[in-house]
C-alpha cells in the first residue's frame, strides 16, 4: 500500500504525482493502489501519519515502512528505495 | 531575508510570557503576531521557556497554545513539566492545550527532490482551529535542521514561509533553536535570520565552579528593551524565574518614620534611628561587633512590638541563639512567640539568584518589619563579581519595595582600616554606612564606631569608642586624635 501526501496545487507536489504516475504506467511491476492525500484538505491524515514534508511518498510495509520526502524526480533512487527492480527484459 | 514592517500596526500589543521578571526587560511582554527565537546550549532552559509561555496563557491570561514538538513526544514532554507543576495532559483534555508531535519518525527516510513543510503547516493550524490558540511554540528548530540535513536553504525558505503564515492570522510564535557555544554563532544554522523578529538568548555558563544562569533580549524589532544578561534560575513548581535587575525603576516611596537600631546610642548619632524603609551596611573586621549590632537590631524591633527576620550565612542557629544570650538577648523565647524568624544557610547550599528568591519568598510569607542579613561578605564568596553586584541590586531594591528597615553586614578584608570589595558594591546601594573599626591608640587597641553616611539625615560625624561586656554594647568618648579609618595599616606610619 503507497500513500502519497500532497500540499494542493504547489508545484513539487504536482511533480511528484507526475512522476509517480509515469513510474506506475513505464515500469513493470510498479502498478501499485496509490492512495493520494491532500494535507491542506485533510490535515488530521498529516497529524495522524506524522508528515511534516510533501510531498511524502509513504510505503507502509508491515516489517519495514519506509518514506520518500520530496518530488520523486529521480526515478531510479525511488524504485531503489522501495525495493523493487525494474526487469529490463520486459516489455 | 526580513519580514515586512508595513504588515503591523504602530504600537505593538505586548503578549506576557508570565516570567514576571522577563516581562519587564521586554517592556511588558513579547509583541503580538510576532515571531521570537529563544536560543540557548543544550540544559540552557529553552523548553521550559517555552512551555511557560504556554503554562502562563492557559491559566492566567486565557490565551490556549500549540506546542509543536521536534524533538520528545509529547508524553515525554508531559511528564518533564509536571514538575514544575504545569499539567499539559489536563489542558490538552481540556481542549487548552494542543499538541503537534513532529517528533523523528522511527521508519526510514530518504530525501529525493524538492519538498516544502505545507504538511506542517496545515497540521499547526489544524492545531490552532482546533483549540482556538494565540500561542505557538516550536521546539526546537535545530531537530528539524537535523532531520533534513541536507536541505537547509528549502528549510531556511519553508520556515520562513511557516512563520509568516501563523503571524498574518495573528499568533505570537516562539522557536527555540540550539546554539554551539555561549558566546559566538546566535544561532545554529542562523536561524534567526530569516524568521526573527526578537532573539532571546539563554546562557548557563560555568564561571568559578558555578553554574550561571542568565537570559538577555539580543533584539526586538521596532522595540525598546533592556539590554546585558540578567540572572535567572529553574525553580520546581515555579518554572523558570527571572531575577529583575537593571530594568527595575526606583520607584521605592521614601519614609520619613524612624525606627530604632536596638541601640539608644547609635539612635542618636543616626539622628533619631534608621528610616524605616531604608537599608543599612555595617562593616567592620572580625570581632568589630557586626553580629552584636544585628542583635541588637532585632531584638530593638521585636521589644517595640515588630516582626523580624534573620538571614544567617556565617553560623549557625545554635552558635547565634548562644551568642544573643552572652548579650542578655533570647532569640529562642521571640521565635517561640513568633516575633522572630532566623535562617541559617550554608552559602555554597544554593545559588546567589536562588539565595535571592529564597529571601523574597520568606519575607513575603513572614511579613516582617526589618531584615538583616549576616553577612555579605559570605553571600560575595559564592558569585561571580558581575553576579554579586546584581544580586545587591535586587536585594536592596526589594527591602526598600516592602519598606522594611534592612541591616546588612559586611566583614572587612584587614583589621584595621581598609574598605571590603562588599563595601565599595554596596555602598551607593544602601542608604546608611556604619563603620566599627578597631583602633589603635598608643599602646592600646580600642573599637570605634562611625556613622559615615546617612541619606536625608544629620548625623554624627565622630568617631565613637565603644567596648562590648555581656550586656551588649558601651559608648564611651569620642576619639581625641583618631587615625584615618580608611587607610590601610601601612599607609598610616607614612603620615
Amino acid at each position: 500500500m503507497l500513500r502519497l501526501y500532497i500540499a494542493g496545487e504547489s508545484a513539487s507536489s504536482r511533480r511528484a504525482e507526475r512522476n509517480m504516475a509515469e513510474l506506475r504506467s513505464r515500469v513493470p511491476g510498479a502498478a501499485w493502489d496509490v492512495e493520494i492525500i491532500d494535507v491542506l484538505a485533510n490535515p488530521e491524515r498529516a497529524e495522524q501519519a506524522g508528515v511534516l514534508a510533501t510531498p511524502t511518498l509513504s510505503y507502509e510495509n508491515s516489517t519495514r515502512p519506509r518514506r520518500i520526502v520530496g518530488d520523486l524526480s529521480d526515478t531510479a533512487r525511488v524504485l531503489a528505495f522501495l525495493g523493487i527492480e525494474p526487469k529490463r527484459d520486459e516489455g | 531575508m526580513s519580514t515586512r514592517e508595513d504588515e503591523v500596526s504602530p504600537v505593538l500589543e505586548r503578549v506576557k510570557t508570565g516570567v514576571n521578571a522577563f516581562d519587564d526587560l521586554v517592556m511588558g511582554g513579547l509583541p503580538r503576531a510576532r515571531t521570537t527565537v529563544v536560543g540557548g546550549t543544550p540544559g540552557s532552559g529553552k523548553t521550559v521557556f517555552a512551555t511557560q509561555f504556554l503554562a502562563h496563557g492557559i491559566t492566567t491570561f486565557g490565551e490556549n497554545g500549540v506546542l509543536v514538538t521536534f524533538e520528545e513526544p509529547p508524553s515525554d514532554i508531559e511528564a518533564n513539566m509536571r514538575g514544575f507543576g504545569w499539567n499539559l495532559s489536563i489542558w490538552r483534555k481540556e481542549g487548552r492545550l494542543a499538541f503537534v508531535d513532529a517528533s523523528p519518525p522511527s521508519n526510514d527516510e530518504l530525501v529525493i527532490g524538492d519538498f516544502d513543510l505545507s504538511g506542517l503547516l496545515a497540521r499547526i493550524q489544524h492545531a490552532v482551529k482546533s483549540v482556538g490558540a494565540r500561542r505557538v511554540v516550536l521546539d526546537s528548530l535545530t531537530q528539524l535542521f537535523d532531520h533534513f540535513i541536507g536541505d537547509p536553504k528549502i528549510l531556511r525558505r519553508e520556515l520562513f514561509h511557516i512563520s509568516s503564515a501563523l503571524k498574518k492570522t495573528g499568533l505570537t510564535v516562539l522557536m527555540t533553536a540550539e546554539r554551539n557555544s555561549e558566546y559566538g554563532e546566535i544561532t545554529r544554522h542562523r536561524l534567526e535570520e530569516f524568521v526573527a523578529d526578537n532573539v532571546v538568548i539563554l546562557r548557563n555558563v560555568l564561571h568559578r565552579e558555578k553554574r550561571r544562569r542568565t537570559i538577555e533580549v539580543l533584539k526586538m524589532r521596532g522595540s525598546h528593551h533592556a539590554e546585558g544578561e540578567a540572572p535567572f534560575t529553574l525553580l520546581a513548581s515555579q518554572g523558570f524565574v527571572a531575577v529583575p535587575l537593571s530594568s527595575l525603576r526606583l520607584e521605592q516611596q521614601s519614609s520619613t518614620v524612624r525606627v530604632t537600631s536596638g541601640n539608644p546610642a547609635i539612635d542618636d548619632m543616626c539622628g533619631g534611628g534608621f528610616f524605616r524603609d531604608s537599608v543599612t551596611l555595617v562593616s567592620g573586621a572580625t570581632g568589630t561587633g557586626k553580629t552584636l549590632l544585628v542583635t541588637n537590631f532585632l531584638a530593638g524591633g521585636v521589644a517595640a512590638g515588630e516582626t523580624a527576620i534573620l538571614f544567617g550565612y556565617e553560623e549557625s542557629k545554635g552558635q547565634l541563639f548562644r551568642n544573643a544570650s552572652g548579650w542578655g538577648v533570647d532569640f529562642a523565647q521571640m521565635e517561640a512567640d513568633g516575633k522572630l524568624k532566623i535562617i541559617c544557610l550554608y552559602p555554597e547550599a544554593q545559588s546567589l539568584p536562588d539565595h535571592l528568591l529564597t529571601i523574597q519568598s520568606l519575607v513575603d510569607e513572614v511579613r516582617p518589619n526589618r531584615i538583616a542579613i549576616d553577612s555579605l561578605s559570605a553571600l560575595e564568596r559564592i558569585a561571580p563579581d558581575s553576579g554579586f553586584r546584581e544580586f545587591l541590586i535586587s536585594l536592596t531594591s526589594f527591602i526598600k519595595k516592602r519598606e522594611i528597615a534592612g541591616l546588612c553586614t559586611a566583614t572587612s578584608k584587614s583589621l584595621v582600616g581598609g574598605a571590603s570589595a562588599s563595601e565599595q558594591h554596596i555602598s551607593t546601594l544602601t542608604d546608611s554606612i556604619i563603620l566599627l573599626r578597631y583602633i589603635q591608640e598608643k599602646d592600646v587597641m580600642h573599637r570605634g564606631l562611625m556613622v559615615l553616611k546617612m541619606r536625608g539625615s544629620e548625623h554624627a560625624k565622630d568617631i565613637r569608642r565603644f567596648t562590648i561586656d555581656n550586656a551588649g554594647m558601651h559608648f564611651g568618648a569620642p576619639f581625641s586624635a583618631p587615625p584615618n579609618v580608611f587607610a590601610e595599616p601601612d599607609s598610616e606610619y607614612v603620615r
